[in-house]
């Protein structure tokens, strides 16, 4: 009996998340339909359709160049083996901790007066304001070049652990059925990859709509900017969550495509033992082709912009002894921290409770738990305001005026978090616990331990290393985060990436060097710790298994 | 008088709205090693749990040593029924090495007494060696081995095994249940292994309890179960076997196709027809027997074959035969029947 009234507990407090994490979402949504004001039939006839045209062009661009990157970066460095090979297999990773918006800002600086293709063109050809002139990124065009170079890892990632993974027994059948190379890529290789391919595209494409400083520095109105700049700047609250509503409806449509198109082809090793692929020697003019593309994707992607950072950092390196930069940096790794710890233990708590009473009521939430990572950061935001302001004015009603406890402190931040980051940290602690098979707990049990003395001695330590992971992964993603902060944040509450934010709207872009280069690092560390339970892993496999 | 360990009586136990058991009656002396066979999904690792307490009957009793466990009114926790468990996967605790996972579950014990019971088992097991090791670098035979140790630490009541060897090849489960099967008796420990491999029920068990539905329906010396099984089904299950027709003509033979068989007919009516089982080891091959029968098929076993052999009737037994002695399929051979216990069931129609 006592069970079932601590699995009931555990159903409200689960119950109780869902709905903090999915009242700003339909309140946002429900938008949708709402009538429109003045300003709404100004924007209707004149900005919507660039939006709309901006958003669409961009989605299809990005998608298609990332996959195009990702896939043929993939395919060649699992399938052939030339000089370099094994450096580019990681390099090829590392754009993914580069923030998008800090890509946009080094490559808006890189022809600027301080920028080192500008020098560069200056110092051995005279001609640095010829190519300030000639080259312009801050348009469309760049927008979906910086997008692309940055998000394609999602793509590459997949597809590399879909090649590898890829039994090579398949493709010896592919062979004895006298297939060439051009069909067993065709007909074997990409098919088996595809569900890979669409993971990574639709992680792709939710990072394109939810991208905002991107955009607005770049001077592209999509439906971030649109947002943002109708409800701080025309104040037009319902007119904002009008358009909000519209992107949600694309995120939705992504996701709904996502989960069609990949059907029920989840696919598994239909051959018992896995025999990994060996990679084709390679030499001469094709061996040159594959390093020359895994160069120049890996110079884009991250070589050239950490090289830029670096270049602004000799000027301005002294920016880190400045006093402000440490109330900065402290206020990031608290929120960070503060955030962490709230998603983690709360994920952690979910998750034992999907382990016990795995029931429709469970499972549908823990469905609705991990919607929140698909939206984006401003519309979180926008929800989030309105469920806060909804708070102050019952305050108002209960004691005559409003406190302001939730709006302006850092709560509503913290929820905006959970909403956003809950399932990369659920995903991590919901592994970690699958991991402890039920006869531990029995065996555990059977000895006379109790359930805190379980948890303390047998589950903590068990999963000390997925508690880890989730935390790190959702640290740097609040680290990282932009737009939720940027609206949320207590008044004059800084962190690394608003300020980032602040002196690239400042257009005192050679100062961010120090800054985004921490913030890079930091990116860094979950990074790392995915190569090596992806890519170095796969390699040790092989190897043992050779 | 023999003490009694364990008692179930009349347990019934219903899951989902699903009856598991229905009645199952066993009592287990002191210091008895016993198995519960039955097919897949007989309900035996239901019943198990019952035992364990991991789930409570849904009417009937549970006693050990004589007190009460679960009855209607009453339901002892796991924890405070001391008896140890082994999982088929084993379930050992992967952050903690083997003397780590062994010392787990001693409780209220000075650190001299847990290092003495510590050091005895690894003697016992012969796992000395590996104490300081991690779960994951030993091979799946001496986790066994740090899994039944861990089970043993604490002196449990009594111990439960969950078809424990099953992941072991042949060579290493013979050798490790005669270990185990040393331990028990020396630490004199109540012992009920769950287990579908008959050839480990024979090996390890002073008595075996046949589950078959939802009921125990044979409880008994694992020689008897084999030679005089109480159902078909577990004649069955007890090794390779065929039936043949037979006729009960006087008080103590039946007349079938291998000629008389002397035996017990007790309980069958005169010229009743009967089914006969005939065992493997009751034909023996005689080149000089008059008996005849023809080779139908063959299977290599390195030291025997198998032949399977056509009787008059065109009824098919097994006989094992040494290997020198290699027959073509169709040729016919000598015979002889050497039938200990005549094991009759009503014809089946």
């Amino acid at each position: 009996m006592r069970s079932n009234i601590q699995d009931f507990k555990g159903q409200i407090f689960l119950i109780a998340i869902i709905t903090i994490i999915i009242i700003p979402i339909i309140t946002v949504f429900s938008y949708l339909m709402t009538p429109s004001t003045e300003i709404w039939s100004h924007l209707f006839n004149t900005l919507l359709l660039e939006y709309l045209n901006n958003t669409l062009i961009i989605l299809l661009c990005v998608g298609f160049a990332a996959t195009a990157i990702g896939l043929i970066s993939a395919w060649v460095v699992t399938m052939y083996d030339f000089p370099g090979k094994r450096v580019f297999k990681w390099l090829l990773v590392l754009p993914i901790a580069l923030p998008t918006y800090i890509a946009a800002y080094i490559y808006a600086g890189l022809i600027e007066p301080t920028g080192l293709f500008f020098d560069f063109f200056e110092y051995f050809f005279n001609s640095g304001a010829l190519i300030y002139k000639s080259i312009d990124v801050r348009n469309i065009g760049g927008v979906i070049f910086i997008l692309s170079i940055c998000l394609y890892p999602y793509i590459y990632l997949l597809c590399y652990s879909s090649f590898s993974e890829q039994s090579s027994c398949a493709l010896e059948v592919g062979k004895s059925l006298g297939l060439n190379k051009k069909e067993l890529f065709k007909k074997v290789s990409l098919p088996l990859a595809r569900p890979g391919i669409i993971a990574g595209l639709s992680l792709v494409l939710m990072e394109t709509l939810a991208e905002f400083a991107t955009m607005e520095y770049y001077g592209v109105s999509t439906f971030t900017t649109g947002i943002y700049r109708t409800w701080f700047f025309l104040e037009d609250e319902a007119s904002a969550l009008h358009l909000a509503s519209i992107l949600l409806t694309f995120v939705f449509i992504v996701i709904i495509l996502e989960n069609y198109t990949r059907g029920k082809s989840k696919y598994f090793h239909t051959s018992q033992k896995i025999k990994y692929i060996k990679a084709e020697k390679i030499t001469g003019a094709k061996s040159t082709y594959a390093f020359m593309w895994c160069l120049i994707i890996c110079m884009l992607g991250i070589i050239i912009p950490v090289l830029q950072i670096l270049f602004w950092l000799i000027d301005t390196y002294s920016y880190m002894l400045n006093f402000y930069f440490t109330t900065i940096i402290f206020n990031t790794i608290f929120l960070a921290s503060l955030g962490a710890l709230l998603i983690v233990a709360i994920s952690m708590y979910s998750s034992y409770i999907k382990r016990s009473t795995n029931n429709i009521v469970t499972r549908l939430s823990i469905k609705i738990y991990s919607l929140g990572y698909s939206i984006p950061g401003v519309v979180i935001a926008m929800g989030i305001i309105l469920l806060l302001t909804m708070v102050d004015n019952i305050q108002t009603l209960l004691f005559d005026e409003p406190i302001y406890f939730l709006s302006g402190s850092l709560i509503g931040l913290l929820i905006a978090y959970l909403v956003r980051f809950s399932t990369i940290s659920y995903n991590a602690t919901e592994s970690g616990l699958l991991k402890i098979k039920k006869n531990i707990d029995l065996t555990v049990k059977s000895f006379g331990y109790s359930t805190f003395m379980t948890l303390k001695n047998i589950h903590l330590p068990m999963m000390k290393f997925s508690i880890m992971t989730a935390f790190i992964l959702v640290f740097v993603d609040i680290v990282k985060e932009l737009p939720a902060t940027l609206i949320l944040r207590p008044f004059n509450f800084d962190t690394l990436a608003i300020h980032i934010y602040e002196l690239a709207e400042a257009e005192q872009l050679s100062n961010i060097a120090t800054p985004a280069l921490m913030l890079i690092i930091i990116s860094m560390i979950p990074v790392i710790i995915l190569i090596n339970n992806t890519i170095n892993k796969k390699d040790a496999d092989t190897e043992t298994r050779n | 008088m023999q003490t009694l360990k364990l008692e179930i009586k009349n347990a019934t136990l219903e899951l989902n709205n699903n009856l598991i058991l229905d009645g199952v009656d066993l009592i287990i002396p002191n210091n008895e090693i016993t198995s519960i066979i039955g097919s897949s999904a007989s309900g035996k690792s239901s019943l198990l749990r019952l035992i364990a307490g991991f789930e409570k009957t849904t009417s009937g009793y549970i006693k050990v040593n004589d007190r009460i466990v679960d009855n209607e009114n009453t339901l002892i926790q796991p924890q405070d029924r001391n008896i140890g468990i082994i999982f088929q996967d084993l379930a050992l605790f992967p952050h903690l090495n083997c003397e780590e996972n062994i010392i787990f579950g001693i409780f209220n014990q000075s650190d001299d007494q847990k290092k003495q019971r510590l050091n005895r088992l690894l003697d016992l097991l012969n796992i000395s060696k590996i104490s300081k090791k991690y779960p994951h670098e030993l091979s799946g035979g001496q986790q066994q081995r740090i899994a039944v140790a861990r089970a043993l630490a604490p002196k449990p009541e009594i111990l439960l095994l969950d078809e424990p060897f099953s992941a072991l090849d042949e060579l290493l489960k013979e050798q490790l249940i005669g270990d185990v099967k040393k331990l028990l008796k020396e630490e004199k420990i109540t012992t009920i292994v769950i287990t579908h491999n008959i050839k480990e029920a024979f090996q390890l068990s002073d008595r075996i309890a046949f589950l078959g539905d939802k009921k125990i329906i044979q409880h008994d010396t694992p020689y008897n179960l084999y030679h005089k099984p109480l159902t078909r089904e577990i004649a069955n299950f007890c090794g390779l076997g065929s039936f043949i027709k037979g006729n009960v003509i006087g008080a103590n033979h039946v007349s079938t196709g291998l000629g008389k068989l002397f035996g017990d007919v007790s309980g069958y009516k005169k010229s009743a027809t009967v089914d006969v089982m005939i065992r493997p080891d009751d034909i023996i091959h005689d080149d000089n027997s008059t008996q005849n029968a023809q080779i139908v098929e063959k299977v290599y076993y390195g030291s025997e074959f198998l032949y399977k052999l056509k009787i008059k009737n065109n009824e098919n037994i097994f006989c094992f035969t040494p290997s020198h002695h290699n027959h073509e399929i169709n040729e016919v051979i000598g015979i002889k029947a050497e039938i200990d216990h005549l094991v009759l069931f009503e014809e089946k129609l």
